[in-house]
């Protein structure tokens, strides 16, 4: 095993230029903070992705992906979430 | 468990107790709180028609009067609630006919503040007085976060007390304040006051948490992650590591399971036994001595052997999800599973299938959306539960004689076969059945931090779970092996030999099995056994294994009249099935071809009735339950004939 050089606390910061295009958390690169910018999907499931803290405005990062490249490991509030691809599809960020 | 009077039946409020209901989101520690503030002297208490688990207990002597408490089940979200959250959403909703609690006991993840308030909010707005216990304040050092409980508690208008509840610190700080919001509810509750909106809520917390200063950072810049956490998620998800760790796991859970349970279950069957016997040499000679000792106690043995499978299955499953591995586990396999239509939660089911299909049952309650839920316990009973093992030893046995490795390797073949024959039936109902619907889908599932599990709350846990799968499971059991029993120990009095004396014959009356109602069905049976190649005498096994299927080991051994000595009776038996001939030609019985044809049967048969009587009451539908016996049964016929046939074709006899 390599040794872990980088921690996730200092992941590099959310860019903040003015006018960044969105993309979707799926296509964001790995390891550094984004911000949520809006939810596009099913309205249930989405709903939930909202009650559970993804909500527009905050930062999310992936961390990780399992071996099989699905679900992906995000940081979001504190929490690690495993979501599957087909949910990070609709998490659009900056 | 014998001290506590039918806790489901008795009515809630009794006018001075206290009655607190423990809430919050899972993982923030409600169980190691409810075992701090009450002992350990709690259980579980299925309410009638719930699809979860609830603990209900009293709060431990020391800490003054009683207090009921109840344990719900942690709620993610009320959104799209799976069947435990929508059971605690409906007590905190004051929707639940028999949990109406004075208090809410808020559990409350001190290094999740945001999520876990946004969670107090939506309990608060229920109107109930409320205290926050605040737990994991450990681990705060560990996320670079400290929290201030005072602020906390002035900034929420609600008591806040820090509890270790590993330790039992503070857990009377705790009680005080139960008791001080049950005479005076809180004042300016500021969670009650949170928009129902999350966007809005969440906005809500944080400014009151900011705002306060109840919360702050203890290193600049820094966001809460637990580094520990993301270590040994660095390796235990890694792309090569991650399922070979997977698999060592799962091996050594399987081996836990076949080798250290092996004592324990003989010692079970010589207890039963010798239960039965002494049964009958108590009781006055005669057929009700040997409908307990026989019927009753040797029945209900029959399935009781596999209980410490189950209590060793159930305790390292307690295990896993204590230290956080086992949801890891989901997430690695959520992807093949979800392409069959299933859900990465389903794997913990699927696992515990492979030792008994009724706790596999249970353990699907947490699989969220329904269509998920039922998929997954529509395809359990394929899983190669240990009640078909010594079916499989005793015809892989008559099948391979001489070689006992190729009977081995053919066994791991079954299993994994049957891993593929669940996923197969799975991905092929998900495709055609469900193919028009669109379902509610989400994962979106939390990996709890790392921590050291502690033994003790273990053990409890798993005795809760063993000892309500108890009561669960073995008023079925108790039944169908007594009726089962009767069935093949009673008959048409017409049918018995005539007593000597020439007594008129009762209409029923007490018969061997070869003249029972049992040998009845069976040769009633006997147009539709021969295409399986075998006569009745086999029919009346595959009736009797309806009790749990390794009772067709010693149907056999009576219908072919094996003397009853312990050591020689597998031998004797498969001498007698190696000679066995149909009563009207000199073909054999036992065939390759039959044998292959019995074990097809019994891989997919839905021989357990106890099973069927538990998806009924889970899933809360007579009709999946019937439609599962009929296809699973009906499937194992149509592969056994067609196996058989297909084999005499090629020659195969």
């Amino acid at each position: 095993m390599a040794t872990i050089t980088t921690t996730y606390s200092s992941l590099p910061e959310v860019n903040v230029e003015k006018g960044a295009p969105a993309l979707r958390l799926l296509d964001a690169p790995h390891d550094r903070w984004h911000r949520i910018r809006h939810l596009n999907g099913p309205k249930e499931e989405c709903q939930r992705l909202l009650d559970l803290g993804l909500t527009p405005g905050e930062e999310i990062a992936v961390v990780q992906s399992v071996p099989l490249g699905d679900p992906m490991i995000v940081l979001v509030r504190g929490t690690r979430l495993a979501l599957r691809r087909r949910e990070a599809a609709w998490i659009w960020v900056q | 468990m014998g001290t506590v009077k039918s806790p489901a039946l008795e009515p809630e409020n009794r006018a001075e107790e206290l009655t607190v209901c423990l809430v919050g989101m899972p993982n923030a520690g409600k169980t190691t709180l409810m075992n701090a503030l009450t002992g350990g002297s709690f259980h579980t208490a299925n309410y009638p028609g719930a699809t979860a688990t609830i603990l209900r207990g009293k709060s431990k002597p020391e800490f003054g009067p009683t207090i009921t408490l109840v344990d719900l089940p942690g709620v993610h979200s009320p959104v799209a609630p799976s069947p435990e959250e929508e059971l605690s959403c409906r007590v905190l909703e004051g929707r639940h006919p028999r949990v109406q609690p004075d208090v809410l006991l808020l559990v409350v993840d001190a290094t999740q503040l945001e999520r876990h308030l946004k969670f107090a909010g939506y309990a608060a707005r229920q109107g109930k007085p409320m205290v926050v216990a605040l737990t994991m304040t450990d681990l705060l050092a560990r996320t670079h976060q400290s929290v201030n409980d005072a602020k906390l508690s002035a900034a929420l208008g609600v008591p806040v007390v820090p509890v270790d509840p590993r330790t039992g610190k503070d857990v009377e700080r705790l009680i005080a304040a139960l008791r001080q919001v049950a005479s005076q509810p809180n004042q300016n509750n500021a969670l009650a006051q949170l928009p129902d909106e999350p966007v809005a809520a969440y906005n809500e917390v944080r400014k009151l948490l900011t705002g306060s200063g109840a919360l702050a950072q203890t290193v600049k810049g820094a966001r809460a992650t637990d580094l520990l956490t993301a270590r040994i998620d660095r390796l235990v998800l890694h792309r090569y590591l991650g399922f070979p760790i997977f698999f060592i796991i799962l091996a050594g859970l399987f081996a836990a399971i076949f080798w250290a349970a092996q004592p324990f279950m003989d010692g079970v069957e010589g207890a039963f036994a010798m239960a039965g016997k002494l049964a009958m040499s108590v009781l006055p000679e005669g057929v009700a001595a040997r409908f307990i000792g026989e019927g009753i106690i040797q029945g209900v043995g029959a399935v009781a052997v596999f209980f410490p499978q189950i209590v060793i299955l159930f305790f390292l499953m307690t295990l896993l999800e204590d230290s956080g591995y086992l949801a890891r586990g989901a997430a690695l396999v959520d992807r093949p599973l979800s392409f069959l239509g299933l859900h990465g939660r389903s794997f913990v089911p699927m696992l515990s299938g492979f030792a008994c299909a009724i706790p596999a049952i249970f353990a699907a309650r947490t699989i969220p959306a329904r269509r998920e839920r039922m998929l997954t316990i529509w395809i359990l009973p394929l899983m190669s539960c240990s009640a078909r093992l010594p079916v499989y030893a005793l015809l892989l046995a008559a099948l391979l004689p001489d070689a006992p490795w190729k009977a081995g390797l053919s066994l791991a073949g079954i299993y994994i076969t049957s891993l593929l024959a669940g996923s197969l039936v799975a991905g092929l109902i998900s495709r055609i059945a469900f193919r028009k619907r669109r379902s509610l889908s989400i994962l979106a599932m939390e990996l709890p931090v790392y921590r050291t599990p502690q033994l003790k709350p273990i053990l409890r846990m798993t005795w809760k779970r063993a000892s309500a799968y108890l009561k669960r499971a073995g008023v079925p059991i108790v039944v169908i092996s007594s009726v089962l029993w009767l069935l093949s120990n009673f008959g048409l009095g017409a049918r018995q030999p005539a007593s000597p004396d020439g007594a008129a014959r009762p209409i029923i009356a007490q018969s061997d099995l070869e003249h029972s109602f049992a040998a009845q069905l069976g040769q009633a049976m006997e147009p539709m056994l021969r295409p399986m190649g075998v006569d009745w005498r086999v029919g009346v096994g595959l009736i009797s294994a309806f009790a749990a299927r390794e009772v067709f080991v010693s149907s056999m051994a009576i219908v072919f009249h094996v003397a009853d000595s312990e050591e020689t009776q597998q031998a004797g038996l498969l001498e007698q099935m190696r000679a066995a001939k149909f009563a009207d030609s000199s073909q054999r019985i036992f065939t390759p071809a039959t044998i292959l044809g019995l074990i097809a049967f019994f891989f997919f048969s839905l021989q357990c009735l106890s099973t069927v009587s538990v998806i009924r009451s889970e899933t809360n539908s007579w009709r999946m339950a019937g439609l599962q016996l009929l296809f699973y049964t009906g499937l194992g016929y149509l592969v056994s004939v067609t196996l058989v046939q297909g084999l005499r074709l090629m020659g195969v006899e």
